[in-house]
């Protein structure tokens, strides 16, 4: 986030630099700054603090919508993030789950049904 | 419905699709051959339609195309009704929601996934929710993340959590909002406690927060994959939410009407008797009943095997109506929310892409019981101009009197100035004679009600 797109969001907000507003804002940007960082350095299933802080600022200070640049980018770029954490969990799931049936003795389950490979494209 | 191509078959450019002498076709396009090639060869379309899960359609050919691009015409089995999300009750856009997700799942076992996950895409057929577009489908490359994954929050997540969690009738704002509720508005209205829900927090909340941050910036490029196990979490993750939510209809105007002592058991009877004498006698082989409640006597046509549409404008009864057909798996019932004095509309592009309600008509047999009073004195709506729309609707109407000496009558004018000196069964009959011939008139006994059978004249 650069600093002048950041003033001129605090302009337009019509609050001035060292109100509780604008620092607020500043430290959502920041977070936000912060987490596309984190994000080359690992992956988002390890919750970093700068993970926490953008989900803190992003629920703290909501603001309208305006939307006029590819409003799916925004969406591919938190299910790349959630898929990695819940990606995680429903392994850890689905091996509960075989770690259960076993010590319960119960029928074993059959295995959680993964993505085939794409099948090679037929020649017209 | 007339032929040609279906107005709101427009955005796919996979495929399109048209009626020919009253049949439904899909015409599927070169660029999509590929794709439906796959669907039928991986295996996934006869999954699909085991589980009852995808419209089954024959293949006609490409001979049978509206035009020459055509590189395949496939002839989707027929939908008695076209609903939209916007006239279910709660269940139905649950259950809708959930098929579309077993859908996914599926398609990903076979190497496809759904490009989109659209809540119009599903229909009610033959007593269960299923997706109807053959065309939905595409190759899955591996890695690639679900590009329906925005389409499918605001079509299905942010209405059924507001429905949840604020008020049953937010699912209006699918009226206004066709592409799905927008998801910073449902994260506006939705209160601070949903955000205690892990899935509420992520798939709606910094859902739209993401989408706001993005709105004026490019995402990073590098790094876009997202793993098998990724992609199938995901997927549980937003079946257990919604699986998760509920509304439970309870306290409401109409959903205790029959357990009110409005009607005598006897007169009750009597009134389900005459009524099953008279759909006899039309001869319905398909039924909407106006005003149906919770679809007890919607039931008397349905129960037969007669295809019958249970319109309300009650959430609560529309959903007891449905997780009554649920239960008892009944295959001829569709009940559907509908306030008829401001009807669903013809919507999106040209008023074209969603038909409005008078336009899905008409029907066989229509059912009016103790409806007549809430048009006319409710809606201050005179008898000629209700005689004018039932003669728009169908061939038979089955019509319950309602006089002013009803104790439901006289409620509805005990706060009010009574300014209907013409609500009388004399100027029902006056009011409807230019349109209907009286076939029968019976008096409910024990009530001042009384039940006609009407068959529509042909329009001069």
């Amino acid at each position: 986030m650069s600093n002048d797109l950041l003033s001129l969001r605090i302009q337009a907000k019509g609050v001035g630099e060292g109100s509780r507003v604008t620092r607020m804002c500043i430290f959502q940007e920041q977070a936000i700054a912060a987490s596309l960082r984190c994000r080359d350095h690992g992956p988002w299933i390890t919750l970093r603090p700068a993970a926490i802080a953008i989900a803190i600022a992003l629920l703290l200070f909501p603001q309208a919508s305006h939307a006029y640049v590819d409003p799916g980018s925004g969406s591919m770029f938190l299910q790349l993030l959630l898929a990695s954490l819940l990606g995680a969990m429903y392994t850890l799931k689905m091996y509960w789950r075989k770690i259960r049936s076993w010590l319960t003795g119960s029928k074993k389950l059959p295995p959680p049904p993964a993505p085939k490979p794409p099948a090679e494209p037929k020649d017209p | 419905m007339k032929d040609g191509i279906v107005a709101g078959s427009f955005r796919d450019p996979g495929g399109f699709v048209f009626r020919r002498h009253g049949v439904l076709y899909r015409q599927i396009q070169a660029v999509a051959k590929d794709d439906y090639q796959l669907l039928m060869e991986s295996g996934l379309y006869a999954d699909l339609c085991a589980r009852s899960l995808l419209i089954p359609h024959e293949e006609v050919g490409a001979g049978a195309g509206l035009d020459a691009t055509a590189s395949q015409v496939i002839r989707p089995q027929p939908l008695r009704f076209v609903s939209y999300p916007y006239e279910w009750c709660f269940s139905q856009l649950q259950d809708a929601a959930l098929v579309t997700l077993q859908v996914q799942r599926q398609a990903l076992a076979h190497g496809m996934s759904l490009k989109d996950a659209s809540a119009y895409n599903v229909q009610w057929h033959e007593g269960r929710m299923l997706l109807i577009d053959t065309l939905s489908f595409t190759r899955h490359a591996d890695g690639e993340p679900w590009v329906a994954y925005r389409q499918f929050c605001q079509h299905f997540l942010a209405p059924l959590a507001l429905m949840s969690y604020v008020d049953v009738r937010l699912s209006q704002l699918l009226r206004v909002h066709l592409d799905g509720i927008p998801l910073d508005l449902a994260s506006r209205l939705l209160p601070w406690r949903s955000r205690l829900r892990f899935g509420l927090l992520a798939h709606v909340h910094l859902h739209a927060r993401s989408q706001q941050h993005f709105a004026t910036r490019q995402p990073p490029a590098a790094g876009n994959n997202v793993g098998a196990s990724g992609l199938l979490g995901l997927i549980d993750n937003l079946e257990s939410l919604i699986r998760s939510l509920r509304w439970h209809p309870q306290g409401t105007e109409w959903a205790d009407y029959y357990s009110d002592t409005h009607y005598s058991d006897s007169a009750r009877a009597t009134k389900a008797q005459i009524v099953g004498q008279m759909l006899g006698q039309a001869g319905a082989r398909e039924v909407w009943d106006l005003g149906a409640n919770t679809g007890v006597f919607s039931r008397l046509a349905s129960k037969d095997g007669v295809f019958t549409v249970a319109f309300d404008m009650d959430p609560a009864a529309v959903e007891q109506n449905y997780q009554e057909c649920r239960r008892q798996q009944e295959s001829s019932l569709l009940p559907l929310l509908l306030d008829l004095a401001n009807p669903s509309p013809g919507l999106g592009w040209a008023h074209g892409e969603r038909v409005s309600w008078l336009e899905r008509g008409p029907t066989g047999t229509v059912m009016a019981l103790a409806l007549i009073h809430h048009l006319a004195i409710s809606n201050n709506l005179p008898l000629p101009k209700l005689a004018q729309f039932f003669h728009g609707l169908g061939e038979h109407l089955i019509l319950e009197w309602v006089p002013k000496e009803d104790e439901k009558v006289r409620f509805l004018l005990a706060g009010r100035n009574d300014v209907f000196p013409e609500y009388n069964e004399e100027e029902l009959r006056r009011s409807f004679a230019p349109w209907f011939t009286i076939q029968r008139c019976e008096e409910i006994p024990g009530t001042a009600r009384a039940l006609y059978l009407m068959q529509r004249r042909t329009p001069a």
